[in-house]
């Protein structure tokens, strides 16, 4: 009906489609361009990397970490001797590098590997390095604002969970859980180098909710 | 490979350094200590949810903001695409989604279900709880996996108020709570709510209370809208204990509506009075996570009329819902697997004491559902994962078992004249069988494929089922006044039950795109969805009444039936004025059509064409919102309910909030600001209204409310 109303709705339908076209035209240019040249070279230490995540990708905003929250940087950087063959990938120039590739959803279960080992420390440092790294790509997404949930676990000489206990709480019911979830989904772990003693094998992590 | 950030990248190098020391500095006796991992912040609302979870969850800002402009819970999702509300009372709206309405939406709270044990659903689940005392509201539509819940075919939304919280680590106490107060000048109400929490490292103890109030409000017709008036308490406590694995609680309360008129319903709720009592188990274990629940809810429920509507006609239900759930889930396959049992026995009593001095109603007292009963047991296995790299698949299947009986039932009076339809009918009724148990299978199947971060294409198919509901099998009444006594819908037409009425079923079949660009400051989520439903529960006409024969007479049937509908929605950053986080436009649009296949009519309560484009400028503390709300004409109606066309109409809403600590928020807004008068799609007809102007027909639309000032302060302590 020709009143103001159908104008209206005429109108709102024009300004949905133009809406529509102006936001495919803006994703479409959001695509970034050819890939940059590699970045100053900066040694990240990796687990063997994994297969590109296939389901629930992260959103991940510089924002979301606080610098203050975070280890040292890495100065000389360390290089995990199962990272060599992989190797991390290269960074848009000028830009960060990249580090661990996210989790390989497709192959939680993929067969145990052997630590590279060369003794009981350096294996066991090298194992302690890939099992932490496997619970990162892991690590929960979340919207509680709470503290750090302490999560407690125990492998077998297969690298399998055994245990899983929360040691402390994180403040949030929710957040515990989901932190709890983390470790369990990161499992099964490589196998353990052989001649560690079984009470290395228990684990202890913080998993820090997100940052306010 | 994705792109990450150098704190990410320090953090694993650091990270190196620190597993280094500490696992060399480790004695044989004592755990390795890792380094912490930083959990990712949640994801924006466009962002890509996981398999098979809520494709829509309002949460933290969004949900504060919309805390401001209204009481009601379920309403707190309208805004998302493909969401409207059939009006109610100022706290009982009834959700439509996707053209899917009342009880053909799951909605739980804190995973909790419950009946509305009404002939006019003036208790839905959602008004269980009050906007404010909402921590999050999450919605899967039509494909809902089946571990999210059963006897729907339109999907779940889940409602769910804050958890428990421990001390952390070193706090020998933790107290926390949060004090809110709402005004709202086109209702002059608002509400109140005092939340607080006392903790140690194991036990929890928290008590929250909330109010809500309004007066009639006034529409953008410059006239207060009658019977819109409402007031409801609500008080709940949880004590819980944390153990290494999990944690137990129990959750109770009392909710309290000393009254709440219903503009679109002959009746008004004159009380509603409920307790329940929650006791939930969730665990997370090296092999898998277990989750256990019992919860009851007890209600008792009193129609009459307020003043606006004026007379005298109690009618009583008292209604009990009694569920049990068992879900377990473990690591299988690379993916994970479920299964759980559900078990809900609900038993219902409605029954309509005389009247004294009325020959009509009198002596006796009427007994609508006598010693109803519907006993649900349900059971389902779902497994979740990737079957191929860029694709993972939800697939689950629900087996539901769902008896329904109801028992001899009496009309006022079984000799008088007045009463000779009820009492002839109260024979028939109570010479059959009435005992109906129905056996189903509901499943349900999504795929997603994602090529790329930022990029989904999700198809999935959903069959779901659901058994009539207490009141569309057995309304038995068939005098005029005793039909029109059963009217769900908010069209004052009078409805009787069939005894004989056959489950639901939908198929349903979606599709969602979701494209984000890699900074995520950019996003297009496009969904399109189809329903052909078998045994739709329509109701075909068997008479008029009235004044102008305005209603009709309805008898529940079943018919098949389609919908179809896109949900269009997308989000952008834009311009940064100095330091500030960039503002940003976000835009939505919903389109739903249905049709009765057999007599081609139009289904009742299709929203028409809808549009929201929203404008954020954050100025430090500061952010100021700017709303278009959109709304289409709606002339595609249902001619069997005679079903109110309505004009389409423009809203302007201006919001700001200032945040000037973590702890103060205040809330500033004008909610139709040109003070638009407009009918409400899905309000049904202005009841109210009619009756107090003397019942001249023709019945008018519900009119929305008109401007509102709005002013909201919340204090986190």
């Amino acid at each position: 009906m020709a009143t103001p109303t159908g104008a209206r709705l005429a109108a709102a339908a024009v300004s949905i489609v133009l809406h529509g076209a102006v936001a495919t035209v803006v994703l479409h240019a959001a695509d970034p361009g050819p890939p940059p040249p590699p970045p100053p070279s900066i040694d990240v230490w990796l687990a063997p990397a994994p297969p590109v995540r296939a389901a629930s990708v992260r959103s991940r905003t510089a924002g979301v970490v606080r610098q203050a929250d975070r280890p040292a940087p890495p100065r000389p950087a360390v290089r995990a001797s199962a990272a060599d063959s992989a190797g991390p990938a290269p960074a848009p120039a000028g830009q960060e590098p990249v580090a661990a590739p996210p989790a390989p959803d497709l192959a939680p279960s993929a067969p145990p590997q052997r630590a590279q080992a060369a003794t009981a420390t350096d294996g066991f440092d090298a194992y302690a390095r890939l099992v932490w790294a496997q619970i990162d790509r892991r690590r929960p997404r979340s919207g509680v604002r709470a503290g750090s949930a302490q999560v407690s676990f125990r492998l077998d000489r297969a690298g399998r969970l055994t245990g899983l206990r929360l040691a402390a709480s994180s403040g949030s019911s929710e957040f515990d859980r989901a932190a709890l979830r983390a470790v369990r989904a990161a499992a099964p772990f490589p196998r353990p180098p052989d001649d560690v003693d079984d009470a290395r094998l228990e684990f202890r992590i913080a998993i820090r909710s997100p940052s306010a | 490979m994705f792109p990450c950030t150098s704190r990410r990248a320090a953090l694993s190098a650091g990270a190196a350094l620190f597993v280094l020391s500490a696992a060399t500095a480790a004695s044989a006796q004592s755990p390795t200590d890792l380094p912490p991992v930083q959990a990712d912040a949640a994801p924006a609302s466009e962002a890509t949810p996981g398999p098979g979870a809520p494709a829509r969850t309002v949460s933290g800002e969004v949900l504060s903001r919309r805390k401001a402009a209204g009481d009601d819970a379920v309403s707190m999702l309208v805004g998302e695409p493909g969401v409207a509300v059939q009006s109610g009372g100022g706290t009982t709206a009834l959700p439509s989604v996707r053209g899917m309405t009342d009880d053909r939406m799951l909605v739980t709270v804190d995973g909790a279900e419950t009946t509305a044990f009404c002939p006019n659903h003036m208790n839905p689940p959602g008004s269980y709880v009050l906007a404010s005392a909402v921590e999050s509201i999450s919605l899967s539509p039509t494909l809902s996996p089946v571990s999210a819940g059963g006897d729907n075919i339109g999907g779940v939304i889940a409602i769910v108020t804050r958890g428990p919280v421990f001390a952390t680590d070193g706090e020998s106490l933790r107290t926390e709570g949060q004090a809110s107060l709402n005004y709202r000048s086109v209702s002059d109400g608002g509400s109140a709510s005092l939340r607080a929490t006392a903790a140690g490292e194991r036990y929890s103890l928290g008590l929250e209370g909330s109010w809500a109030r309004g007066e009639n409000y006034r529409s953008g017709y410059g006239r207060d809208v009658l019977s819109t008036v409402y007031e409801t308490y609500d008080l709940a406590a949880t004590l819980a204990a944390r153990t290494a694995q999990g944690v137990v609680s129990l959750r109770a309360g009392r909710q309290f509506t000393p009254y709440q008129g219903f503009p679109n319903q002959r009746m008004d709720m004159t009380e509603n009075a409920s307790r329940f009592a929650d006791l939930r188990y969730d665990g997370a274990y090296s092999w898998g996570d277990v989750s256990a629940r019992a919860s009851w809810r007890d209600v008792e429920h009193e129609m009459n009329f307020l003043s606006d509507k004026g007379g005298d006609m109690p009618m009583l239900s008292h209604g009990v819902d009694l569920g049990l759930a068992v879900a377990v889930t473990i690591p299988a396959r690379g993916g994970v697997f479920g299964v759980g049992l559900d078990v809900r026995r609900t038993d219902l009593d409605d029954w309509w004491p005389p009247v004294a001095g009325s020959m009509m109603m009198g002596p006796d007292r009427y007994l609508n559902i006598n010693n109803g009963r519907r006993d649900r047991t349900g059971l389902w296995a779902e497994w979740a994962g990737p079957v191929a790299p860029d694709w993972s698949v939800v697939a689950g299947v629900r087996l539901e078992q769902v008896e329904t009986d109801a028992g001899d039932v009496q009309p006022y009076n079984w000799t008088g004249m007045m009463n000779a339809a009820d009492a002839a009918a109260a024979t028939a009724f109570n010479a059959r069988d009435r005992h109906r148990t129905d056996e189903v299978a509901d499943v349900t199947l999504l795929a997603r494929w994602s090529p790329s971060e930022g990029t989904s294409l999700e198809v999935g198919y959903a069959r779901k089922t659901r058994v009539p509901n207490l009141y569309e099998r057995y309304a038995w009444g068939m005098g005029q006044m005793s039909m029109a006594m059963t009217s769900l819908a908010g069209d004052a037409n009078a409805y009787v039950g069939d005894i004989d009425l056959r489950p639901e079923t939908a198929n349903n079949l979606g599709a969602t795109l979701r494209l984000a660009s890699p900074a995520a400051n950019r996003a297009l989520t496009v969904s399109l969805y189809h329903a052909e439903i078998e045994d739709y529960v329509d109701a075909d006409p068997i008479g008029t009444f009235g004044p102008g024969a305005s209603f009709v007479r309805l008898r529940f049937a079943n018919h098949d039936a389609w919908m179809q509908g896109l949900e269009v929605s997308g989000r952008t950053d834009l311009w940064t004025i100095g330091g500030f986080a960039p503002a940003s436009a976000s835009a939505s649009a919903s389109w739903v059509r249905g049709e009765n296949r057999d007599s081609g009519d139009a289904l009742y309560h299709m929203a028409p064409l809808t549009a929201r484009f929203t404008l954020e400028q954050p100025l430090g503390t500061w952010t100021a919102v700017a709303e278009l709300e959109l709304v289409g004409e709606k002339d595609r109606v249902s001619a069997t309910r005679n079903e109110p066309v309505t004009d389409g109409y423009a809203l302007l809403h201006l919001r700001t909030v200032w945040k000037p600590t973590d702890a103060l928020r205040v809330d500033l807004g004008v909610e139709n600001v040109f003070d638009e008068g407009y009918d409400l799609p899905l309000g049904g007809v202005s009841f109210g209204d009619f009756k107090a102007g003397g019942m001249v027909p023709p019945i008018d639309a519900l009119p929305g409310p008109g401007r509102s000032v709005n002013v909201g302060l919340s204090l986190s302590f």
